[in-house]
């Protein structure tokens, strides 16, 4: 731990320029009079930018410790850093012109957007438990906002509401964690509390288990999982599509990069013991979300059981408290964050033409009407089932790798037969997009063309997908380094 | 340098599918231009697998056209392809019946043209990597993508039950593929390996090895189809579409068996001997009683198609007699199976064009008005009897002799299969073209020219030409693949015999030393 009087601002670059970008935008939004909407997206999508040459002109090669040993900047800083920033760049994208549809035109939502995105990089810098959860709180609140923004929409103020209860309560067990942790250790600090875990002489670690163990849970509530998963599927009902595209893919990527840096850095030495709780927790989210997908009619409720079971074949990888368990699942939470944004962008498209879409039957003939957004849509869904050929199946491939390196035998057959589960119900959601007629009225005789800009969005995160897989080796050497970095170093 | 065929092969088709996709969808001739593109492409890509053809080297056992490029660095899996003796042939097949598919589905698909072309070509991709591909991850991949195209083509241009026949295709053979998954998952972590012949000269623990062949072969089980793992075949094969069927009948099912003699024998010699009793049964059972079903069908395609998983069945049965006679006759009769009953769901494919019908009870009498028709007809149901003279014969005779040699009770019932596919085929034969014309078919009675169009012409005729010259020369199919056929059997008389173990002993290698050739005479 290195005590310094003046903390090194350098390293949190990004953060600072994100923080100027928000008050600009904000300042523009109160004294500009003219419409500021599409002005508010432009500067956050350049600050952005702005943000991303910051952090890649930053030197990342050691490990920095700073503000008094409560920041870590290293490898994993700068991967999970570059991914939230880039994912946060197209989800602004996206939403520049979606949120006039969801009417959501208020000059403060890519502001919002932008906090959040900035709780996201603390968390991912972070190294003591308090700017964990300091970067969490920081990450939620605005999504409450902007869940709850438009009033006009009839569902989204309960969601919200539900999003926010749920949300109290995940922070709650959080600080209870911590406190038990604080209680046996007498700090926050990762390293410190490595060290005194390491070195403890005590038989039983029942009380930092138990702290360990509440904020596993917590996450696991922020982030979906079963049995805690019960609040997804209503919110991802309610809210406008314009939210639920960042608010399914960044915060759970963040959350699990939390996840993984807790289990790496101050928590190793309990992750035998709280192995089987992750076991219970993917094995409770495969087979209750799949269940529970295969019988919704309505899409965002099969989208969010869809999640709960990505989030099961996580949890299964990190029981192992091994790098090559952290590394698969940060392979697989990364192919999914941009699966995800694929996704909702997707359903904009969809939106932006006049179909929104509520229930599977809304998809009813869309192969005909929009085959190429709907030929996107199969795409991530078939990746995200993890069908070969398509991207998604390489992180469930390497989730069984790193299951069976760990001898694991029945967590991994109940893996694949919840894929073939799944792809029951993803396989439904293609027979209404493309075998069935479509029951609208007004069904125009030829398909609609997209414009040029949207589509170069989708085809671009289609290609990141498929560039991803067909040459693997930037990612997997970065997920590699990353995570060698958090245990070995 | 040189050229990298097999890429090109696969990639000709990806080519196909960006062009394709880039034309106007809304303009009249959409669907022509769909089609005529489809069609350039396929016949380019069979053009350019007869060169490779022509430049195979017919005396080496070994891998040709091998190209490896590192996928996942450090990870030991590698973009591995190659043709050998027992690939070759299935890749020709495959691109034969491509362009034929194109022209099978030249007027029967007019809505939806381009995506139909595009889910051809896709699986023309998928299937030519999956044949030639050495790495097992990259096999798997291929060896499951097919059933993406293969859904959206039963789902979208399928016939009645459409719906309930593309999800089971799909469902079932993922569940097959995913034990699979799981076997192959562990058999690389056990090894380090996915690449094939690194895995060749890895021994495995015995119990381990047990799993890993069944693992396999329940993916290779449904996809064949072994007799309880059947079920999809005959509702996936009557809803496709033409093309469809070809494709599923003439390729897709020999992935199973092709898969059995590339993986589940070389690497689990042990467990395939093990478990041979058992699956000689399923094969039997299969025989015998899948063609006395097709006896009892009303419907065309569900009769083929119940005949084609009594095809499959001496497929298995050759496979696991382990002799060169019959394992030979099983590529061959897999080989011969392609060609024939691509060719019976071709001369369906005309027949539904013409009358909208695959009921029996509503044909009779073809022959007047479409000679040529019922003769190419006569033909293919004659070689699915099994007729010498075809190639169907070759196959059944093969695997007859080659299972005698080890059990004469065997190929005494697997006989049998003669007079029961003669049985529904002639009477298949008897029941559409021949007798008096049917009173209630008020198309056959009032239509001129019913006969084959020139496309339908050239289909069946070059099937009929390709069936009738290997039935009387079959040796250049022979002559390629008997090395392969005669390596797998080798590691199977080393493993099985244990005075051969010293010289197995000689020939196993270190990997880390670098392994000797292979090519060690017997």
């Amino acid at each position: 731990m290195i005590l310094q009087a003046i903390p090194n601002f350098m390293l949190v670059l990004p953060e600072i320029v994100l923080a100027i970008g928000v008050f600009t935008i904000l300042m523009c939004g109160v004294f500009l009079k003219t419409k500021t909407n599409r002005l508010a997206f432009f500067l956050a999508r350049a600050f952005v930018v702005v943000a991303i040459a910051a952090l890649i002109s930053g030197s990342h090669a050691k490990q920095i410790h700073t503000f008094n040993g409560q920041w870590v900047s290293d490898y994993y800083n700068f991967l999970l850093q570059f991914l939230i920033l880039t994912s946060a760049l197209f989800v602004l994208w996206v939403s520049s012109k979606s949120s006039i549809n969801d009417r959501l035109e208020a000059f403060e939502y890519p502001a919002l957007i932008m906090m959040s995105v900035i709780g996201g990089l603390i968390c991912s810098g972070a190294n003591d438990l308090l700017i964990t959860f300091v970067g969490l709180e920081l990450m939620t609140l605005p999504l409450f906002i902007m869940m709850a923004m438009n009033k006009k929409h009839t569902a989204a103020p309960e969601a919200a509401l539900k999003y926010f209860t749920i949300g109290a309560i995940a922070s709650c067990l959080f600080l209870f964690g911590v406190s038990f942790i604080y209680g046996y250790t007498g700090t926050t600090n990762f390293n410190t509390i490595h060290n005194l875990l390491e070195s403890t002489q005590d038989a039983n670690t029942y009380i930092p288990l138990i702290g360990v163990s509440l904020i596993i849970v917590s996450l696991a509530l922020k982030v979906a999982a079963a049995p805690v998963h019960m609040w997804a599927p209503d919110v991802y009902q309610g809210t406008p599509l314009t939210v639920t595209l960042f608010f399914a893919s960044i915060p759970k990527l963040v959350i699990i990069s939390v996840l993984i840096l807790l289990m790496s850095i101050p928590f190793i030495r309990m992750a035998p013991l709280v192995s089987p709780l992750f076991l219970t927790l993917s094995g409770l989210s495969l087979v209750l979300g799949a269940m529970a997908a295969l019988k919704q009619t309505n899409f965002r409720r099969l989208v969010a059981y869809a999640s709960t079971v990505n989030m099961g074949f996580v949890f299964l990888v990190m029981s192992s408290g091994t790098q090559m368990g952290f590394r698969a699942a940060l392979y697989f939470i990364v192919f999914y964050s941009i699966s995800t944004i694929l996704l909702f962008a997707t359903l904009l498209q969809f939106s932006n033409r006049g179909h929104e879409i509520h229930t599977i039957d809304d998809l009813k003939g869309m192969g005909r009407i929009h085959p190429f957004t709907a030929l996107v849509l199969a795409f991530t869904l078939l990746s995200m089932a993890g069908i070969p050929p398509f991207p998604g199946f390489i992180p469930k491939l390497s989730v069984l790798f790193s299951a069976f390196h760990h001898n694991m035998t029945y967590m991994p057959l109940l893996a694949v037969l919840v894929t073939v589960i799944s792809a029951a119900y993803y396989l439904k959601i293609l027979k209404n997009l493309f075998f069935l007629d479509p029951e609208n009225i007004n069904v125009p005789s030829r398909a609609l063309k997209v414009e040029l800009v949207q589509k170069m969005i989708l085809l671009a995160l289609m290609g990141i997908l498929v560039g991803l897989v067909v040459f693997p080796k930037f990612l997997i050497a970065a997920t590699t380094k990353a995570t060698a970095i958090l245990l070995y170093l | 340098m040189t050229i990298p065929y097999l890429s090109i092969l696969m990639a000709l088709p990806l080519l196909g599918i960006v062009f394709i996709s880039l034309i106007d969808n809304t303009s009249e001739n959409a669907h022509k231009k769909a089609k005529q593109l489809g069609l350039l492409v396929t016949l380019v890509v069979f053009l350019l697998s007869l060169f490779v053809l022509y430049n195979y080297e017919y005396r080496i056992a070994y891998y040709q056209f091998e190209e490896m490029h590192t996928w996942f660095p450090g990870m030991n899996i590698s973009y591995h392809v190659g043709l050998d003796g027992l690939s070759i042939y299935f890749v020709m097949l495959t691109t034969l019946l491509m362009p034929m598919c194109v022209m099978a589905s030249w007027n029967a698909i007019v809505e939806n043209a381009k995506s139909f072309m595009i889910c051809l070509l896709a699986l023309e991709t998928l299937i030519i990597g999956m044949f030639s591909a050495i790495d097992l991850i990259l096999f798997y991949i291929c060896f499951e993508g097919v059933l993406i195209p293969m859904f959206f083509m039963i789902g979208i241009w399928g016939g009645k039950n459409r719906f309930y026949a593309s999800f089971k295709l799909f469902l079932y053979t993922l569940l097959g593929s995913v034990f699979m998954l799981l076997a192959m998952t562990k058999l690389y972590i056990e090894t380090g390996d996915a690449d094939l012949p690194y895995l060749l000269n890895h021994a495995l623990p015995e119990p381990l090895s047990l799993w890993l062949f069944l693992g396999f072969f329940i993916a290779f089980a449904v996809k064949i189809p072994i007799f309880p793992l059947h079920t999809w075949l005959p509702d996936a094969h009557t809803e496709a579409p033409t093309a469809g069927s070809v494709l599923l009948a003439g390729i897709l099912l020999k992935m199973g068996g092709y898969g059995i003699l590339r993986i589940c024998l070389p690497l689990f010699p042990h467990a395939a001997v093990t478990c041979a009793p058992y699956i000689i049964v399923l094969s039997l059972i299969a025989i015998v009683y899948t063609s006395l079903i097709a006896l009892a069908q009303t419907d065309m395609k569900k009769l083929i198609a119940y005949s084609s998983v009594a095809h499959m069945g001496f497929v298995t049965l050759g496979i696991f007699h382990f002799n060169a006679q019959s394992l030979s006759g099983a590529v061959i009769q897999m080989l011969s199976h392609g060609l024939i009953s691509s060719a019976l769901f071709l001369c369906i494919g005309v027949l539904y064009e013409r009358f909208h019908t695959r009921e029996i009870a509503d044909y009779g009498g073809l022959s007047r008005k479409m000679p040529w028709f019922c003769g190419l007809f006569m033909l293919f149901t004659m070689a699915s009897v099994g007729l010498p003279g075809t190639i169907g014969f070759i196959g059944e005779m093969l695997v007859i002799v080659g299972t005698f040699k080890v059990s004469p009770l065997n190929a005494t019932i697997a006989a049998t299969s003669l007079f029961l596919s003669a049985a529904y085929a002639l009477w298949l034969y008897k029941r559409i073209c021949q007798g008096p014309e049917n009173e209630n078919n008020a198309i056959l009675k009032t239509s001129t020219n019913l006969d084959l169009n020139k496309m339908e012409f050239l289909n069946l005729g070059v099937l009929a030409a390709l069936v009738v010259y290997f039935g009387f020369y079959a040796q250049p199919l022979l002559a390629i693949i008997n090395p392969s056929i005669i390596k797998i059997q080798a590691i199977h008389r080393m493993s099985h015999y244990p005075h051969m173990k010293k010289r197995q002993a000689k020939i196993d290698c270190n990997a880390d030393e670098g392994c000797p050739n292979r090519n060690v005479p017997l």
